[in-house]
């Protein structure tokens, strides 16, 4: 892994139903943990850290929206600002440690990882954690919302103003994804999932049940890490059960436990093939005791090689 | 095929929300509609918001617009009323 972090904020909480996600970036940088903030647990696992500020977000001129997807305008400006920050820090030759921020900053994040790496040569893949699918299109989301279609829409399936970022598409090859901890996959969602033949790609909590969080996620590591530049990593903080991680706005109850959670990111981060990190969909505002923003930045410094000894 | 040349006049340029309004509008032609900065420039889609602010076509631009289609002279016509009037900015 790299010996240098970059940490990103990017406070974009529109793309979710719900106010609050854009707090999550604050909450979890400015959080004391053991009297420490989120940068100096990280410079104490040995890293040089840079903390790259906030990108600076368009944010919608109303908050209702009728079109699908929603605040596609804001989305598009504030897709360009968080790509060009996220190659900022890759030209450093620093590790991106991206604080979200909703669910649709995972079109832009990615893509600017996945357009840094194509430029020399090579593919990346991608672990998405999550409890929820996020393949929704425009055509089939039920809400309109966009932090339901950014694995969609890096796979190539969306609105061409987003799969287009970064001049071509898609951004990832299927081949190279793995999800791990879906149990609320819309209907069309899971049309989406067989018509594109990526079944084997989904590890849902079902499979976590029969088969153990380290087996599954072994078999996820091995799927992205076929990639030949590395494979990035996403994490929405709803795949834990909602009595581990409270503050989200689309909980669903039978996630990952707070073990189980740890377990991923710490073999994750053995196996050492993680190109950036990126945490989503915690919302202070919906938290208790800031038991989940504090979560988010153990989760983060798990991914990063922290250790019980 | 039509083509005229038309002036960025409002003082923030073709942003995200003025790339917008002409989407909507160019959306409302059947006509393909294209925008260019400078001659042998880069071309943009005035269909795709993207496409639009990559041009980056700040305050002062000369963009040449032109429209290939059935509706072609009321699609440039439409466009240089927006244009003319600064994408309601001005």
């Amino acid at each position: 892994m790299k010996s240098k972090v970059g940490i990103l904020g990017v406070p974009l909480g529109f793309g979710a139903g719900q106010t609050g996600s854009e707090l999550g970036v604050n909450a979890m940088r400015l959080s004391r943990i053991r009297g420490r903030n989120l940068a100096d647990h990280i410079r104490a696992l040995g890293f040089s850290v840079t903390d790259y500020g906030d990108v600076s977000i368009m944010q919608p001129e109303s908050p209702d929206a009728f079109e699908s997807p929603k605040h596609l305008v804001e989305m598009i400006e504030s897709s360009r600002r968080i790509i060009d920050s996220v190659e900022a820090i890759l030209k450093d030759d620093a590790l991106p440690i991206i604080l979200g921020g909703d669910h649709a900053i995972a079109i832009p994040t990615y893509s600017a990882i996945a357009a840094h790496y194509r430029r020399k040569g090579t593919e990346t893949g991608l672990i998405w954690f999550d409890a929820h699918a996020d393949i929704n299109t425009p055509e089939t989301s039920p809400s309109g919302n966009i932090h339901g279609m950014p694995l969609a829409t890096i796979l190539g399936h969306g609105h061409p103003d987003l799969t287009g970022l970064c001049g071509y598409s898609p951004k990832l090859n299927s081949k190279y994804l793995a999800h791990v901890g879906a149990r609320d996959v819309d209907e069309g969602e899971r049309s989406q999932i067989a018509n594109l033949g990526i079944r084997d790609n989904f590890f849902t909590m079902s499979d976590i049940d029969k088969r153990g969080m380290a087996a599954v996620v072994k078999d996820a590591i091995d799927i992205a890490s076929q990639a030949p530049g590395g494979y990035a990593v996403t994490f929405d903080i709803d795949m834990i059960d909602p009595r581990f991680a409270p503050g989200s706005g689309t909980l669903v109850r039978g996630g990952a436990t707070y073990r189980e959670a740890h377990l991923a990111l710490e073999m994750i981060a053995e196996h050492g093939g993680m190109r950036s990190f990126e945490i989503v969909e915690v919302n202070p505002l919906l938290d208790q005791s800031n038991i989940t923003v504090e979560l988010a930045c153990e989760l983060i410094l798990s991914a990063l090689g922290k250790t019980i000894l | 095929m039509v083509s005229r040349r038309l002036k960025v006049v409002n003082p923030l340029g073709l942003h995200a929300r003025a790339a917008a309004k002409l989407v909507r509008l160019a959306n409302g032609f059947t006509s393909d509609i294209s925008l260019e900065r400078e001659r042998g420039g880069l071309v943009a889609d005035a269909k795709s918001i993207l496409s639009l602010l990559q041009l980056a076509a700040g305050s002062g631009s000369e963009i040449l617009i032109t429209a290939c289609g059935d509706d072609e002279a009321d699609a440039i016509c439409a466009i240089e009323d927006l244009f003319g009037s600064g994408f309601g900015e001005v």
